[in-house]
């Protein structure tokens, strides 16, 4: 895992080449649709992607490679068209309104309904044109967005400028919108002309980009949102995605058909999506084994997986994901104010061998909230504060807290409190008397994030497509899972620089300095390690695609019958 | 008979209340505040405030209790907070699923329990009995969760003979939901087969004791016309409260197989309720599955008069 020091090409520059490569991609794709051009895009990225992530001169231990390397919705050559998609989600979506639903494992749903203004590049969520063609910030303070031609809602709509004037307020001001942070830097929306549209912002953000790729960027007819009960879309939705609403019984079952005018030619490659929501993971496998169920998505089982691996009617499709384990730790609360502990903390914990017991091997271990893939991360923070237990019982003696008792808290779910008793073992051997406590889900969080009423929480962040969103929230001194009540050695203004650019060199620049300083100089959240994402889908399911946001999107899958 | 019927719909009244009280109380035992689960993580006091004002979480238990009551007296569950839909219509799409689940199940309890039994008490402590009071032992013990798991892998995965998720109601063709309902309602039965045929083997020799009998024998009946018209009328009572009692504990069984084979019934539904803190959702769930024991167990207390004029 030693990247530094070794001849790789800059992920930096890689990016400007796949930007000016996608640029050409689109105006080909846009004009003609033709097959053959997106696969040569596929074929030049996959050779630079596999330079970065065999950077230690090794075949890349599985997951990476096996990321398909084409920009999302580029129409993959050789598909199947026609049949219906039989799809299994354990986890029924609570909304299909982008704005006022705010669980993450409803994405996958939405995808197939909703375009985002913003779309990304599968394997390093780069960011790539979606409803909008391209976008700039003639200053720091303004982006301007150039919108696709000739898109129309599900119900006639057409989308323009307005439209995009539409959601971005209904996102600020629905009385039940979910995601009004998202947008908070944009003061006012200007309708420049039919398909340009100008953000004026507070303050610099060119983390806004990377937020028009998620719920803030989905695009919702404003003649539905308009006419829908409560305003709210939840079981009527109505977007520009390749799949429109057929019939939905919430909570069982979302049937979908075919957009036939949708603006990507030659997509999508099915007549029809049939969403099953099971409520069960081991359902979704059951069918899938059975022949009921064509993709069973986000196998979160670790020990099913190799079973599965040698099932040759079945494809288990794992990719890296931003999915990471960390701890949040109550920094204002002493000892743990003081960095020797935190350290001390983080240096205990033999991350490898943890993430293999719990994860049978899913997972790779975590220096930073940013999996190494992402173009964000940092390959100088690659083992800092890892395990080493004499530094770590050093730097607790140091502080003088040897075999202080701390209480973790922890949710009702099998792993969850597998992991933490696992961590409880790990930190006694460096002098930490950990006790643990075990809430349900839904009260963890607020009594850790809201009530401050536990030392240190252990759980996986599930990612966001703009690092900033992440570290914002998490490190920021403003941010919901952040402890801290003032900012800490500079922290803040490390965040803001790091948005202040749209150059993503100078912006990864920033982001490493911002790293240096909160992971590895403070440990104010101490990484474990990163998950990765697995799908599973019989054999007649060709083209789908896992991304490292982890959240699949199935809608461009084909079927073989 | 009017009278017998309002002398126990009066009685249910207490229980009814208990059970509501019990019921609606659930809310107040969980830590997690409602207007929170409602607003997400992010939401600002103020906002909280104001749904907690408006789910008139700030009047006293009792007050916020009679409003409750009050309003589900007019058939109107609230919405579910999760999901924005109402309870009533989640469980008007549940009820039908897991009522055909039920009768599927209580159907195969009886047709198989009852000779089963018959079978039994005929060769009481012979071979054959042993060999059906031991079986039944295994069914009352064997849980259902594992039972329906193994049976999926063999049944639906291996020789692909039924799904091995979802669920089809009548409404979807009989066939379909046949091949939906079987696995299921065999797996809800197990513990149903064996109380039936215990209690029938016990009750029918009894009444192949009975001095009846052997009058019955002297006047030269068939033993076939004793067992199967006599005895098993004498038995009836304790049949019909066996099968009473099966609805019930049928009904337990299918909150845990409902999710196993991912039926979108009222079981699935109070699970995710739970584990989201829906709680209009759980109670309006757990209501009806009160409401249904009640009425069942309404129906057996009338079932034994007519069947047996001898209970007063």
């Amino acid at each position: 895992m030693h990247r530094h020091g070794r001849k790789q090409p800059d992920p930096r520059r890689r990016f400007r080449r796949l930007l000016a490569l996608l640029a050409v991609f689109t105006v080909v794709a846009a004009a003609c649709g033709s097959s053959g051009d997106s696969s040569e895009v596929g074929a030049d990225d996959n050779g630079a992607a596999t330079g970065a992530t065999g950077g230690d001169g090794q075949a890349p231990a599985g997951p990476s490679a096996d990321l398909p390397a084409v920009a999302e919705g580029a129409a993959q050559p050789g598909g199947t068209y026609g049949g219906t998609l039989r799809i299994a989600h354990w986890f029924p979506p609570l909304s299909l309104d982008p704005h006022t639903g705010s669980s993450g494992a409803d994405h996958q749903v939405l995808y197939s309904l909703y375009d985002r203004l913003v779309h990304f590049q599968y394997e390093t969520l780069e960011f790539t044109p979606g409803l909008a063609t391209s976008w700039e910030f003639p200053d720091p303070q303004t982006l301007v967005l150039n919108l696709r031609e000739g898109v129309v809602f599900h119900d006639g709509t057409p989308f323009n400028a307005e439209a995009v004037a539409f959601n971005v307020d209904r996102v600020q001001n629905h009385p039940n919108t979910k995601v009004p942070a998202d947008l908070e830097s944009v003061e006012s929306v200007e309708v420049i002309d039919d398909l340009t549209v100008q953000l004026n912002l507070s303050k610099p953000d060119s983390g806004l980009v990377g937020v028009l790729s998620d719920r803030a960027g989905m695009m919702v007819s404003p003649t539905a949102a308009a006419a829908a009960p409560d305003q709210q879309l939840d079981a009527t939705p109505v977007g520009t995605g390749p799949f429109k609403m057929v019939e939905y019984a919430a909570g069982e079952r979302l049937l979908l058909e075919k957009n036939q005018d949708y603006w990507q030619e030659g997509l999508p490659y099915a007549d029809g999506i049939e969403w099953i929501f099971t409520g069960d993971e081991q359902a979704g496998l059951n069918g899938l084994r059975a022949g009921d169920i064509d993709i069973a998505l986000t196998v979160r089982d670790g020990s099913q997986i190799q079973a599965l691996s040698s099932d040759p009617s079945v494809n288990v499709i794992t990719s890296p994901s931003l999915n990471t384990d960390g701890c949040y730790i109550n920094d204002e609360r002493p000892p743990w104010d003081d960095v020797r502990v935190r350290k001390a903390f983080s240096m205990a914990i033999d991350r490898k061998t943890l993430a293999d017991v719990l994860t049978f091997g899913q997972a790779e271990e975590a220096y930073l909230p940013v999996p190494p893939q992402h173009w964000s991360s940092s390959p100088d923070m690659i083992g800092v504060n890892g395990y080493d237990l004499e530094q770590a019982k050093a730097l607790l003696a140091e502080s003088g807290h040897e075999g202080m008792t701390f209480t973790m808290m922890s949710y009702q779910n099998p792993l969850q409190i597998r992991k933490a008793e696992l961590l409880q073992e790990a930190v006694a051997q460096a002098g930490f008397n950990m006790e643990l406590e075990v809430l349900e889900l839904a009260a963890s969080v607020p009594a850790m994030f809201t009530d401050f009423q536990y030392d240190m929480f252990c759980a996986p962040w599930t990612g966001r497509p703009d690092p900033h969103q992440t570290v914002a929230n998490m490190l920021g001194s403003t941010g919901y899972y952040s402890l801290r009540e003032g900012d800490r050695a500079g922290v803040d203004a490390l965040i803001a620089a790091a948005v202040s650019t749209d150059d993503l060199d100078q912006r990864a620049a920033a982001y490493a300095d911002l790293w240096d300083v909160a992971i590895g100089q403070e440990a104010l959240w101490i990484p474990l390690w990163h998950n990765s994402s697995v799908t599973v889908t019989s054999d007649k399911v060709g083209g789908y695609q896992l991304n490292l946001l982890g959240k699949g999107q199935p809608q461009f899958a084909w079927i073989e019958e | 008979m009017l009278r017998l019927l309002g002398a126990r719909l009066a009685a249910v009244i207490p229980t009814l209340l208990f059970a509501t009280f019990t019921i609606f109380g659930l809310q107040h035992i969980g830590p997690a505040d409602p207007a929170t689960l409602v607003l997400g993580e992010n939401a600002t006091e103020e906002r909280i405030a104001e749904v907690r004002e408006q789910l008139g979480l700030n009047d006293p238990l009792l007050v916020q209790y009679g409003k409750w009551v009050g309003r589900v007296a007019t058939g109107d569950l609230g919405d579910s907070i999760i999901r924005r839909e109402e309870v009533s219509s989640i469980i008007g799409r549940a009820l039908p699923t897991t009522a055909q689940l039920v009768l599927a199940g209580v159907t195969i309890s009886v047709v198989v329990g009852i000779p089963l039994g018959i079978l039994a008490a005929t060769r009481a402590n012979r071979p054959t009995d042993v060999a059906v009071t031991s079986g039944s032992a295994v069914g009352v013990s064997v849980p259902n969760f594992w039972l329906a798991l193994v049976l999926i892998t063999a049944v639906a995965i291996n020789w692909r003979l039924v799904p091995a998720r979802g669920f089809a109601t009548l409404g979807d063709g009989l066939g379909e939901a046949f091949r939906h309902t079987i696995l299921p309602a065999f797996v809800v039965s197990t513990s149903g087969i064996a109380i039936v045929t215990r209690q029938v083997r016990g009750a029918m020799i009894e009444a192949l004791n009975a001095p009846s009998v052997r009058t019955h024998r002297a006047k030269g009946l068939s033993w076939r016309t004793i067992v199967w018209k006599h005895a098993l009328r004498n038995s009836a009572v304790t049949i019909v409260t066996v099968v009473g009692l099966l609805v019930n504990t049928t009904l337990g069984a299918t909150v845990v197989v409902e999710s196993v084979f991912a039926i979108p019934g009222m079981g699935t539904r109070v699970i995710g309720a739970a584990s989201a803190r829906d709680f209009p959702v759980i109670q309006g769930v757990v209501l009806t599955y009160v409401l249904i024991v009640l009425a069942i167990n309404l129906i057996i207390d009338i079932a034994y008069r007519i069947i047996d004029p001898r209970i007063s």
